[in-house]
């Protein structure tokens, strides 16, 4: 078995001669799928060598959202680096270690390998926050706005005899007809909110009103969003006008038909 | 929604701009904007170059940035709205493992104001000569000659600092 593991760690793991010394990669991969690299920079006129990333990493993670200016942030990403004896440079943009004689580059690469992994799942992490933030925001923000008789079912259907069209936001007021909220941040979620309309075209007073929250006017396609403002109950554009654009929602689940409780 | 990588490549292109190498110091935010206040800003450690394009009216940027010494290589494609830039694909080179490969974003769920897609896929370019294996020296010259194919623009002239038009 350690044969095997041996094998199955070490065959992918290539070492390449480069300008700067060498090219190393391994088995493990980073958050898009390339494997996980590094360069063995050197030797300098001291025999000695040092391990440093690509450069790639840090201007990822700064365009993310991930603010290096902040203390708290900068603390976080060495204590990462900290386990592979590594730090980074606020300059350059570097991650690398100190000097080290060759003989030591196995063990640190292997160290800091792990370590340049976990920062590239900073990178996703830190972007899908940033992602998320828009549909957090509308949801606190509704959830402070509307009467607090209505209830918010986050990611739930509007509708029994379409269980499968699962909607963002889903706002329920007794005696009055359910509204799906999707808040749209590519073309897809508005296809599947006019999918809601059409399969409940004809389910009379107590169909769910289909309305959707464009993130920004041009985070869908102009064709698709023309569509959905000819289909949709109600269709609204949240960045630029975020105020209006939620009390347009607040006023549409007051004003929902009223149905049989 | 931003067209994809593809259908760039063989649009049309107007107001070709292709600005100089510079190396040495950080990336002004102007050059790459992703969304808001935040760009994409690559160190001086690297050797960078844009050029800018517009296909009916929509613009478009091509950002070309390498470290020669460690044969890294990149070409990003964005496409620019006010300061939304959706990144339709980046073509890399790495020299820490061989293999010409872009990273891209799939039609329907492009995402903008982010370097990496939520669904990001990657491809390898196959065995295209335009790529070869290693380059060592001259590294500026075909880095813009890769790009000018990849993209299909006006072709360079073989000056890393003139412009190409």
């Amino acid at each position: 078995m350690k044969q095997e593991l041996c094998k199955a760690f070490c065959d992918s793991v290539s070492v390449t001669e480069l300008p700067c010394g060498f090219g190393i990669s391994t088995t493990l991969f980073e958050i898009e799928g390339d494997p996980a690299g590094l360069y063995a920079i050197g030797p300098d006129s001291t025999g000695h060598w040092k391990l440093e990333d690509a450069g790639r990493l840090l201007p990822s993670l700064i365009a993310s959202g991930y603010d290096l200016a902040s203390e708290n942030r900068k603390k976080a990403l060495a204590s990462i680096l900290e386990t592979a004896d590594a730090a980074f440079d606020e300059d350059g943009l570097e991650i690398s270690t100190g000097p080290i004689s060759k003989s030591d580059i196995p063990a640190h690469a292997i160290r800091l390998i792990v370590a340049l992994v976990r920062v590239s799942d900073l990178v996703q992490m830190t972007a899908d926050r940033v992602r998320s933030t828009f549909k957090e925001d509308v949801r606190m923000a509704l959830a402070a706005s509307l009467p607090s008789d209505v209830e918010i079912h986050e990611n739930a259907p509007a509708d029994d005899q379409s269980a499968d069209l699962r909607a963002d936001l889903v706002l329920r007021q007794s005696g009055r007809a359910p509204v799906a909220l999707y808040l749209a941040q590519n073309d897809l979620s508005l296809v599947e909110a006019m999918l809601l309309r059409s399969e409940t075209q004809g389910a009379g007073e107590t169909r769910p009103l289909v309305t959707a929250l464009l993130e920004r006017e041009n985070a869908v396609s102009k064709h698709t969003r023309t569509r959905a403002m000819n289909r949709l109950d109600s269709v609204g554009v949240y960045e630029g006008d975020e105020r209006q654009a939620l009390a347009k929602v607040v006023q549409f689940v007051s004003n929902a038909p009223k149905v049989a409780a | 929604m931003a067209k994809g990588a593809a259908w760039v490549r063989s649009a049309e292109k107007e107001e070709v701009s292709t600005g100089s190498w510079t190396t040495g110091k950080r990336m002004p935010k102007t050059i790459f904007p992703l969304r808001g206040s935040h760009s994409y800003r690559l160190a001086g450690t690297w050797t960078w170059r844009l050029i800018s394009f517009a296909v009916s009216s929509e613009q478009y940027r091509v950002l070309l940035a390498h470290k020669a010494e460690k044969q890294e290589f990149m070409a990003m494609l964005g496409h620019l709205v006010d300061r939304d830039m959706t990144v339709l694909c980046r073509i890399e080179h790495h020299g820490s493992h061989p293999g010409w490969h872009v990273h891209y974003q799939p039609y329907e769920t492009k995402q903008s104001g982010v370097i990496i897609g939520a669904d990001a896929r990657k491809r390898a370019c196959g065995l295209d000569s335009r790529f070869g294996t290693s380059v060592v020296s001259g590294f500026d010259d075909w880095a813009i000659s890769i790009a000018h194919s990849l993209f299909k623009l006006p072709h360079a002239r073989g000056s890393s600092d003139e412009n190409l038009l």
